[in-house]
């Protein structure tokens, strides 16, 4: 059981530890919420999930309208899932998404997720006609655009993550040992900040294209 | 003859590197005219910075992908090289 984790890449090593973390953290905060009585005031780490919880709601409401309460939870765990991974690095795990499988995982993952969600929604006949949009021999073109949109979503994940670490690693192997005082800055640019952006634009993107494919 | 022949096809890979990277300029154009544009929004309407801000963060993370893929096919070209 250990040899098996201990020889899986880095990068799968930390992605299922932060799933494991994830699993745990909001299990135990779902569990408290489930136990507050409506007059009650959540305080300390609830109150900032509620709080969470309640921005991403309204952030939805404005893409779907009538789907929102089926596509929140998935979309929220999304954007916990990324925020955490992409800042993995502060906390000396290496970037799961710095790997090519975990990259390509979250392109499959929203290639799935748009196609089964259309399709159980709006029924394969219908589907078949919006694929077939403004003429029949357009459906070619329509079906590469299916393909190619969440291609480029785990791609462009990928590209941040891993031109952050590449240029991390050359800084700090050129610096050496003066690389501990430049390398604050550099963590705050390329794993905060541009981690924490992509995290939020995969969110707005499969939010807008789940939301086009069901309504 | 041989080695001749793996020296020049590593230097070619070398510079298809360097000119797979120029997909730079592309996005530095993108996001220097979004930024320039989110300016000029926010000089006329000076109390929506912080929607203005979210809106321009976003566009430019999305128009950074093409010069990330130049970057990756400069990677593949140095380090996946099969010699």
């Amino acid at each position: 059981m250990g040899d098996w984790f201990l020889s899986l890449p880095a990068g799968l090593r930390a992605s299922l530890i932060i799933t494991v973390t994830m699993m745990i953290v909001l299990s135990i905060f779902g569990a408290k919420v489930a136990r507050l009585k409506p007059t009650d005031t959540p305080s300390g780490m609830t109150l900032v999930l509620v709080k969470l919880v309640e921005m991403v709601n309204d952030n939805q409401r404005d893409f779907f309208k009538q789907h929102w309460r089926t596509f929140t939870p998935l979309l929220f765990t999304i954007l916990l899932f990324l925020s955490l991974a992409n800042t993995a690095s502060l906390v000396g795990l290496t970037a799961p998404l710095s790997n090519f499988s975990v990259a390509i995982g979250f392109s499959l993952f929203a290639f799935l997720s748009i196609q089964f969600s259309a399709l159980v929604i709006k029924r394969p006949l219908q589907r078949a006609k919006d694929l077939m949009e403004p003429h029949w021999a357009f459906t070619p073109i329509n079906l590469i655009g299916e393909m190619s949109t969440p291609f480029a979503m785990g791609l462009r994940l990928f590209g941040n993550l891993i031109s952050g670490s590449v240029i991390a690693l050359f800084i700090y192997s050129i610096l050496g040992w003066a690389g501990v005082l430049i390398g604050p800055f550099l963590h705050a640019v390329f794993d905060v900040f541009f981690g924490v952006v992509q995290a939020y634009v995969y969110y707005m993107l499969l939010s807008i294209f789940l939301s086009g494919a069901v309504e | 003859m041989a080695e001749f022949t793996e020296f020049f096809a590593q230097g070619m890979a070398y510079i298809g590197a360097g000119l797979a990277v120029l997909t730079g300029i592309g996005p530095g154009i993108g996001q220097g005219y979004a930024a320039g544009k989110a300016v000029e929004a926010i000089g006329r309407q000076p109390e929506a910075v912080g929607s203005i801000r979210t809106v321009m963060i976003t566009g430019q993370a999305l128009a950074e992908t093409t010069g990330l893929y130049g970057l990756l096919v400069a990677f593949l070209l140095i380090f996946a090289t099969g010699f």
